[in-house]
């Protein structure tokens, strides 16, 4: 590099974490003061901010979508309410299931649908108890009452269920546990797990 | 080394050593997020999981969320488990994917049997070792997290546990309990030869075990070379007969160069230009 000149095609700044002399598109550094060329769609694109930089990411860029998908918030989805039991001690084997859920605010946020993978679940989930859970907040009309045999073929079935399971968030409430009483509050979308010395 | 206070977990619990200035660090500090993320990273070859098939993971003390940002760039599905809020809260703002959850490992991991294809910890399972209160035992709290993190774990998958052990004892407590709980498998240690490169994984599975894989940069130490004496061709000469080579000498520079691919460093690779001398050119 001693006593050379790099042209930025050449050179690329190391964020982009290229070689130099490999061939750059020219999106890598659309971010860095380069003139960005107009995009045919006029969707605002997502802004990264990483080193004190503000980043713009091209839609054409892997980060863009995961950043479109990112502007959601972690909250308590179905599913994990679905696996989730009671840990307290001296419950009889398989008991504390299925939590009941008192919700004091529910959030939808729509999540990119993944037919694979709500397929997968569905053996993992337990039917009556989602049943349950998304009466109680009010989603539950959309279910039928048994995962028809042929649901990995039958993409609006798991459309609506992945609704159900990934898109309704309860962001305020209380998950109960059906054999000891015990509550877990969950504030800001965390369902607080941690238990009394006593109790564990 | 026991008390020194230069190890965070002596210097108090989990969830009052992350506090909010700590957990602040995790979203600021770009060498702390580049060591998580590459660590996590490791983890998640390491867990071996099924090609193009979205899993869904245990992230065990997931913090402020940078592995769970890994994971969700692999296309996988995560639920995060830690007991610091202040960490959470920075996760909650960071606007991470998966599912969140406060909670004591020690207490046991609350899910039902079969959950989860894999999960990962980072830096998490050495705090498992202090007992913070009158009432916690190490060895019981450590047993109850394993047993139970076996029954949340589907046949046929992996937990790897990214550790940084204090001392071999408290190694040996952690696998023997483990061990205990049915778990096969063991220690994954890359670099061995660097001190600060050095990461212990530990390589739990679930039922048909698999082949442990290899730690990275551990060639030299491991395997049948290094066992037999060495055969070579070439005559002794003075130079190695007197040990070291000659400082800024070519074989100097290769001796150097190889010691520190050893200890898994970037190292250019060796050409014919290598400890050759740049020369004015008129």
């Amino acid at each position: 590099m001693r006593g050379r000149y790099f042209t930025t095609a050449e050179y690329s700044p190391t964020l982009t974490g290229r070689r130099r002399n490999q061939s750059v598109p020219e999106a890598s550094f659309l971010g860095f003061g380069f003139p960005s060329r107009t995009l045919p769609n006029s969707t605002p694109r997502p802004e990264v901010v990483s080193n004190g930089h503000t980043r713009r990411l091209d839609r054409q860029s892997p980060g863009f979508r995961r950043e479109r998908s990112r502007r959601r918030c972690g909250r308590m989805k179905l599913l994990t309410h679905n696996l989730l039991t009671s840990h307290v001690r001296g419950l009889r084997p398989g008991g504390g299931y299925p939590l009941g859920i008192q919700a004091t605010e529910v959030k939808l946020s729509p999540v990119d649908f993944n037919a694979q993978f709500v397929a997968r679940m569905v053996p993992k989930v337990q039917w009556a108890a989602l049943l349950q859970a998304a009466q109680s907040l009010g989603h539950g009309s959309d279910l039928p009452p048994e995962p028809a045999p042929g649901y990995e073929s039958d993409e609006d079935f798991l459309r609506r269920l992945h609704h159900v399971l990934l898109e309704v968030e309860v962001v305020e409430g209380i998950l109960r546990c059906p054999d000891s009483g015990h509550e877990f509050p969950i504030t800001k979308g965390i369902p607080n797990m941690l238990l009394a010395e006593e109790e564990t | 080394m026991a008390g020194s206070g230069r190890r965070p977990e002596h210097r108090g619990p989990p969830e009052l050593f992350y506090d909010a200035a700590e957990a602040r660090k995790y979203t600021q500090n770009s060498r702390m997020i580049e060591i998580q993320t590459q660590m996590s990273q490791r983890a998640v070859e390491l867990l071996g999981l099924a090609e193009d098939q979205p899993c869904f993971l245990l992230d065990v003390g997931c913090g402020s969320g940078l592995s769970g940002d890994y994971i969700s760039e692999e296309g996988h599905y995560w639920v995060g488990m830690d007991i610091s809020s202040a960490m959470l809260d920075v996760a909650v703002e960071r606007e991470v994917e998966g599912d969140l959850l406060l909670a004591d490992v020690g207490h046991g991991i609350p899910f039902r049997p079969g959950t989860f294809d894999g999960c990962i910890s980072i830096s998490a399972v050495q705090w498992l070792c202090n007992a913070d209160k009158k009432t916690h035992s190490p060895p019981k709290r450590l047993y109850r997290f394993f047993s139970t993190l076996y029954s949340a774990l589907a046949r046929g998958s992996r937990a790897v546990l990214q550790l940084y052990p204090e001392n071999s004892e408290q190694l040996e407590l952690i696998t023997a309990q483990a061990m205990k709980a049915g778990f096969t498998g063991g220690m994954v240690v890359d670099y061995p030869n660097s001190a600060k490169a050095k990461k212990f994984f530990l390589c739990l599975f679930v039922g048909a075990s698999g082949v442990l894989p290899k730690g990275l940069g551990a060639e030299c130490t491991d395997g049948e070379e290094s066992r037999q004496a060495k055969f070579t061709n070439e005559r002794t000469r003075f130079k190695n007969a007197k040990g070291k080579s000659a400082k800024k000498s070519r074989d100097w520079i290769l001796e150097k160069k190889e010691r520190r691919r050893r200890q898994g460093k970037e190292v250019r690779a060796d050409t014919k230009y290598t400890g050759r001398k740049r020369r004015p050119h008129f």
